[in-house]
């Protein structure tokens, strides 16, 4: 499946690209919770670290496969995997995952992970998007779940778009003929992002003008607005652009990160069900939601503004 | 599951409201606050295009090993269908369609029901309870096995085994079972229940009362198993325990057709508590108590 030899190889792992650590907890606590295992145990670590480092244990972060044509032979490409969430459900349901990650320590605590839960389908390496070794046509699913918009902070393009581009081609390179590609990510305008902050680390920034954003960014931070998010419109013609013509798109609630609820974007009916049937009742937000439920135009206008996609686009 | 969800669509769309139309697919995952992630289940619906709720259901697990839930759920389903086939209440549950468990992968079909939950609580009671007794009281017509006080004070014996609690606490709930009235003459039909009879599992539509969540049926049939569970979930919604226990049971066992005094209530929901107990064993807050707790916080709910 490789097309070309990894730069070094450290503890059974290939790097493609250079470490880079990311990620909410320090790197230090990490290898701490790496030597635990090592030290005292897998068992003594998730009595440890149950909940933390993003709940790493939790199983419904893939839960979008079910709206994802896979099968027990299915090959998967993970990018960005993290610490796991995706590739161990995943694994469980399909014949092999790659796992790619920027940061080292990720991708060993996944291999370990891997080990531990018998998983020998799960293969990890360090590497960047740009930097991949595989043959064309190799997967029946590649994974982008919090990634896209992370892909146009780097050096190697001018203009984050033209990254995220860049990546959407060599996705449509990487994949099967008929295989699907699946991005988890933000919208644009969410409502959320009233209160809460950017990927920029402000708020606000993601409603900006672009070019706004970047002066408003470069004066606060000191560094360029690089995390794109789009509307639904916006991430259709991207994906246009980067050679995918075939999208189907969901409203994931209450995130694309915890897929509890994902409900067809094209559907209005379905929303207003979701709306009327599922969403807590509690709360004044959800009280308003379910208002709105009653008049389909207004759930249109609901829609834009609704916090994340789930994205499952064919090649 | 959604290739062979499609493939399954396809070849029967008599299925469908309007065969032919286009299909679009919504998954909802079931929280899982009582159970592993593995053992809730993951639900696709089926909508048809312009129609404004789903006409099919999808139930699976994230694994094939957890797929007893989602066998039993289809099993639950067709034994209730059986029981209200021809009947005015045919409609009360979702019908089981189909069932795929190959190929490593399970999941089931069923309808959907219609309806929204509760809102006017007074007059949607009074219809949930008219209703679920008229559904009971079905079934009893089609049945001739009964309960008779023996069979009681036995299963009453082997819940008390089952709960895992120590001789003497066993003990205890023996001794408090025997120590009720209870009406050597009583007869009762065996019936099959919800299992799981809640506001939350209950939708209204119109005149009519649909029942969901199928997979705890059959869980006790002992009358009264499930109106007991409505009282005791929804009380301070629905009103006391005790105060509806009184103003429904007679109702309920007179038409079943059963054979109890009044003053027998209290020996059988005392085993419908313990039974509910066995069923929440899993849970911490039901593990590590003594005889005397389970028999004063039984005491506590019926004495209200």
């Amino acid at each position: 499946m490789n097309n070309k030899a990894p730069v070094k190889v450290i503890e059974g792992i290939p790097f493609f690209s250079d470490d880079r650590y990311w990620g909410k907890a320090p790197k230090e606590e990490l290898e701490k919770a790496l030597a635990i295992i090592e030290e005292k145990g897998w068992d003594e670590f998730k009595a440890r670290y149950r909940d933390r480092f993003d709940s790493t244990f939790e199983e419904n972060r893939a839960d979008w496969r079910f709206v994802v044509p896979l099968s027990g032979e299915s090959f998967v490409l993970d990018i960005g995997a993290g610490m796991g969430r995706i590739s161990v459900p995943l694994a469980r349901a399909v014949k092999k995952i790659i796992a790619v990650d920027n940061s080292f320590l990720r991708m060993k605590f996944l291999k370990l992970r891997a080990e531990k839960e018998n998983l020998n389908n799960i293969e990890v390496c360090v590497g960047d998007i740009f930097d991949l070794p595989f043959e064309r046509e190799s997967f029946d699913l590649i994974v982008m779940n919090g990634v896209l918009e992370w892909v146009g902070v780097t050096d190697r393009f001018s203009n984050p778009s033209e990254a995220q581009i860049a990546s959407l081609k060599i996705c449509h390179e990487l994949l099967k003929p008929g295989g699907h590609l699946y991005i988890g990510i933000e919208n644009r305008f969410a409502f959320a992002y009233l209160r809460a902050i950017d990927h920029s680390g402000l708020r606000f920034t993601s409603y900006l003008p672009r070019w706004l954003a970047n002066i408003y960014t470069l004066f606060r931070r000191g560094k360029r607005y690089q995390a794109f998010t789009y509307t639904k419109s916006g991430y259709d013609k991207l994906l246009q652009k980067g050679g995918f013509a075939d999208t189907t798109f969901y409203l994931t609630y209450p995130g694309y990160n915890l897929p509890r609820l994902m409900i067809p974007y094209d559907n209005i009916n379905a929303f207003a069900y979701a709306v009327r049937t599922f969403l807590p009742s509690i709360g004044w937000k959800r009280k308003v939601a379910r208002f709105l439920a009653r008049w389909p135009l207004l759930l249109r206008v609901y829609r834009y503004f609704f916090f994340s996609f789930g994205m499952v686009v064919k090649k | 599951m959604i290739s062979w969800l499609k493939q399954v669509m396809g070849e029967n769309p008599n299925w469908l409201r309007k065969p032919g139309s286009s299909l679009s697919f919504m998954k909802m995952s079931t929280p899982e606050p009582e159970y592993g992630a593995e053992e809730s289940k993951v639900l696709v619906f089926v909508f048809e295009e312009g129609e404004r709720r789903p006409t099919i259901c999808a139930k699976t697990t994230r694994t094939y090993s957890a797929g007893e839930v989602i066998r039993n759920n289809y099993s639950n389903l067709q034994s209730l269908a059986e029981g209200v086939r021809g009947s005015v209440y045919a409609d009360m549950f979702a019908k089981p369609l189909y069932l795929h468990d190959k190929d490593n992968l399970v999941f089931s079909l069923e309808s959907v029901c219609p309806g929204v939950k509760f809102s006017l609580l007074e007059r949607d009671t009074a219809l949930v309870i008219e209703k679920y007794i008229g559904w009971q009281s079905h079934l009893a017509t089609s049945t001739e096995k009964t309960w008779g006080s023996g069979d009681i004070t036995d299963l009453a014996n082997k819940t008390i085994k089952t709960l895992g609690l120590s001789g003497d606490s066993a003990l205890v709930l023996s001794n408090y079972y025997k120590h009720l009235a209870f009406d050597s003459n009583v007869k009762l039909p065996v019936l099959v229940q919800h299992g799981d009879f809640t506001l939350d599992n209950v939708l209204i539509y119109g005149e009519q009362i649909n029942l969901i969540d199928y997979d705890h049926v059959g869980i006790s049939k002992l009358p009264g198993f499930d109106l007991f569970n409505l009282f005791l979930k929804s009380e301070g919604r629905i009103g006391l325990l005790r105060t509806n226990c009184e103003r429904y049971l007679p109702q309920y066992f007179g038409k079943i057709g059963a054979r109890i005094a009044p003053e027998s209530y209290d020996s059988i929901l005392f085993v419908h508590y313990l039974q509910e107990r066995q069923r929440k064993m899993h849970l911490e807050a039901y593990q590590e108590k003594s005889g005397e707790e389970i028999v004063n916080s039984f005491r506590s709910l019926v004495a209200k």
